[in-house]
């Protein structure tokens, strides 16, 4: 199991990013009232019928990027996630298409993880080695905001340098600052509260 | 701290270039490579990740790449982090958690100091180029 709600995103962005995806699209849903709901599309090298059956066992892996290995426990923790606390999730895919995935559950439930800290999560995704697109898009209520890695990418250059990733993080916890503030949550802890 | 809009991030970045374009960079890189394999998650890589941007912030280093990479086999002593830069030889580190990733900074960045009880391993021959 992961511990963050931010865990379970980069997980399963980097699945996208082995799947050949270069583009891929992160909505994360979240509601006071309703709970979270993230969707999760790519369009990587896609899974045919059978393969998509076999996902949810957790012994089954492609044997691709680990040949020696039997296990494959993204989807497995995902499945988890789910049933324990109040949720449902659903997987489709086409081969040479891509695959979307989506999930939501209750956030007030007492074993649904915390969201974690997403900005260092988006920080480590977009600094990850490779030529991909990724969108995230943070929907709160009535409030939101949105980057992309080529947004950043034009502004900042080369994403592996310290300092564009510094500025990165300063530029995704500027948004997310706003977006919890606006929200009145954590009222007396603040962001680091709320992102640990 | 106010919203930052898309076009202060690329202000801000101007500063950065200019301040980097004044320096002497040539052969003066400094490669900090983190292990994020779940192995390195599980034991704190992502906090080491963050310390190391703190502490480069902080320090107001330039010049410095800090990427990630998979598993490399020393799961035992994750997280952990290699460190390439011109003048020393390229180290593994073991054991980073976000305060040896702050002494990584200061000692070996720094004052071109290894970092005792830390070290690991050299790179194996095969992931040399």
């Amino acid at each position: 199991m992961h511990y963050t709600l931010s865990d379970y995103i980069v997980d399963l962005v980097q699945n996208s990013v082995e799947a050949k995806a270069d583009e891929v699209t992160v909505d994360l849903y979240e509601s006071q009232d309703k709970g979270i709901k993230v969707c999760i599309s790519d369009n990587g090298c896609g899974m045919d019928d059978k393969t998509l059956a076999r996902v949810r066992d957790p012994f089954f892996t492609d044997g691709i990027k680990h040949a020696k290995r039997r296990v494959g426990l993204g989807l497995s923790f995902l499945a988890q996630l789910a049933d324990q606390c109040k949720g449902s999730w659903d997987i489709t895919s086409e081969k040479n298409v891509g695959t979307s995935l989506s999930f939501s559950y209750d956030s007030k439930n007492i074993d649904a993880p915390p969201v974690g800290n997403l900005v260092n999560a988006l920080v480590t995704l977009m600094g990850q080695p490779g030529e991909f697109e990724l969108k995230f898009n943070r929907i709160f209520d009535d409030d939101s905001w949105a980057v992309s890695r080529s947004e950043v990418a034009d502004a900042l250059g080369d994403l592996r340098d310290a300092q564009a990733l510094i500025a990165l993080r300063k530029y995704l916890r500027s948004m997310e600052e706003e977006l919890i503030e606006n929200k009145k949550l954590f009222e007396q802890g603040g962001i680091d509260k709320w992102v640990k | 701290m106010g919203k930052i809009s898309l076009a202060d991030l690329k202000k801000l970045r101007e500063v950065k270039k200019n301040e980097l374009s004044r320096r002497d960079s040539e052969g003066k890189s400094v490669h900090i490579i983190v292990g994020m394999g779940t192995c390195g998650i599980a034991a704190g890589a992502k906090e080491a990740f963050n310390a190391f941007l703190d502490e480069i912030d902080a320090k107001g280093l330039t010049d410095v790449t800090v990427t990630q990479t998979g598993c490399i086999g020393l799961c035992n002593v994750e997280p952990t982090v290699e460190v390439q830069m011109p003048g020393m030889p390229d180290i593994i580190y073991g054991n980073v958690k976000a305060d040896v990733a702050k002494r990584i900074v200061n000692e070996h960045l720094i004052e071109r100091k290894l970092l005792d009880g830390h070290v690991v391993d050299k790179p194996a021959a095969d992931i040399l180029k």
